[in-house]
């Protein structure tokens, strides 16, 4: 929703800082403007068949329809969208203030001069994350859900449209901070990455087992930290392991660098099959 | 909350079966204890959805399907109540899903 005139109040809005901007402009300039809904939905038609009751009159119908198949479905788009032009895409996800808009940083800053990199970002309001990696030089969208608390494939499937990613490029999408909702949510990535900094719970793995047992990487952050807090590195990555014991992990820091190297090494597009 | 995106999602596939039908009675729905859906949440969800809808007599009809593991460690199947769960049989924990998953529209009743 527009901060400024309620437009497109309760949609999702999807755009570039580009477009922001502009939206910003034409309001100081107050130039009459409406929004579109930012992605419309389509729907599949299932079969159907009638059979009917005494003596009300009504109708029952078969529907067998799973709920989230919609979401599947676009998931499945996006993921052979990405499969065909070879585009690495990474859903990156976790509780607010974890640090996954600085390591997304760093990791743009580390490999921009080796693969062409595009963002996705996600968050209720406000264009300031995307207006960061704009910054970095990468190319961003940002998906404002307004209400929602999680990113679906259908807002990607959207979002991808505005992105113009060349064939081996590399894709991030930074979802809204939630530990509990992204994970029903599948958007057609490859790896979904779970970030967890040391100033948070070492139990968060037991807390939130939907999250990391669905994750294929874990990133311990900011252990820079670790002098400063009760935080034991070796039984968070336990209590993961007993949730998801093919996950692997990535201790790092984002700010001072510390680790940063083995995870570039890994996350780097020319490096996977 | 997500509840309210799976409420939208229940509402639209019930319009879309409608077969030019008026008036929407009922969508009954399979939700297993392992599909990730808070029930209480999801019906609160469903209320203010229909409040706003054009279906003034609509009803949820909520199917639960309990959750049943089965044990990777020792093979043995039981009842699970939670995603990360220990196994009953041996204690430990490598529970798998096999029944529970459910979230489905199994049908709906309109006239």
């Amino acid at each position: 929703m527009c901060d400024t005139c309620g437009c497109g109040e309760g949609t999702t809005t999807i755009q570039t800082p580009a477009e922001a901007r502009e939206h910003a402009r034409m309001h100081e300039e107050g130039v009459e403007h409406s929004h579109d809904h930012g992605h419309a939905h389509t729907h599949d038609h299932d079969h159907d068949h009638h059979h009917t009751h005494e003596p009300r009159q009504t109708t029952t119908i078969d529907v067998e329809t799973d709920v989230l198949q919609e979401n599947n479905r676009l998931a499945e788009r996006n993921r052979g969208f990405f499969q065909a032009k070879k585009i690495f895409a990474l859903n990156l996800v976790s509780s607010p203030g974890s640090g996954k808009t600085t390591l997304l940083e760093n990791t743009i800053k580390s490999l921009e001069n080796e693969v062409t990199i595009s963002v996705i970002e996600g968050d209720q309001q406000s264009m300031q994350d995307a207006d960061r990696i704009e910054q970095t030089g990468a190319n961003v969208v940002q998906v404002n859900t307004g209400k929602g608390c999680h990113l679906d494939a259908s807002m990607i499937n959207d979002a991808i449209q505005k992105l113009d990613m060349p064939d081996e490029s590399f894709l991030m999408i930074e979802n809204v901070g939630n530990l509990v909702c992204p994970s029903l949510f599948d958007l057609g990535e490859r790896h979904k990455v779970v970030i967890i900094s040391v100033t948070e719970g070492e139990d968060k793995p037991l807390k939130y087992p939907t999250m990391f047992s669905v994750s294929d990487v874990c990133i311990i952050n900011k252990i820079d930290l670790l002098p400063h807090v009760e935080f034991d590195v070796e039984k968070c990555k336990d209590y993961a392991r007993e949730v998801n014991p093919d996950i692997t992990f990535f201790e790092l820091s984002s700010t001072t660098g510390e680790g940063m190297d083995t995870w570039l090494e890994w996350v780097n597009p020319q490096r996977q099959e | 909350m997500h509840e309210m995106s799976i409420a939208t999602s229940i509402l639209d596939i019930a319009e879309q079966s409608m077969n030019g039908h008026e008036n929407l009675l009922s969508i009954s729905v399979r939700i297993g204890e392992l599909a990730g859906i808070e029930f209480e949440a999801l019906e609160f969800c469903f209320k203010a959805l229909k409040e706003s809808s054009r279906y003034p007599d609509l009803t949820l009809e909520i199917e639960r399907v309990p959750g049943r593991g089965k044990c990777k460690k020792c093979g043995t199947e039981s009842p699970m109540r939670e995603v990360f769960a220990l196994c009953p049989e041996c204690g430990q924990y490598g529970l798998e899903p096999v029944g529970g998953q459910e979230l489905k529209v199994t049908s709906i009743e309109v006239e």
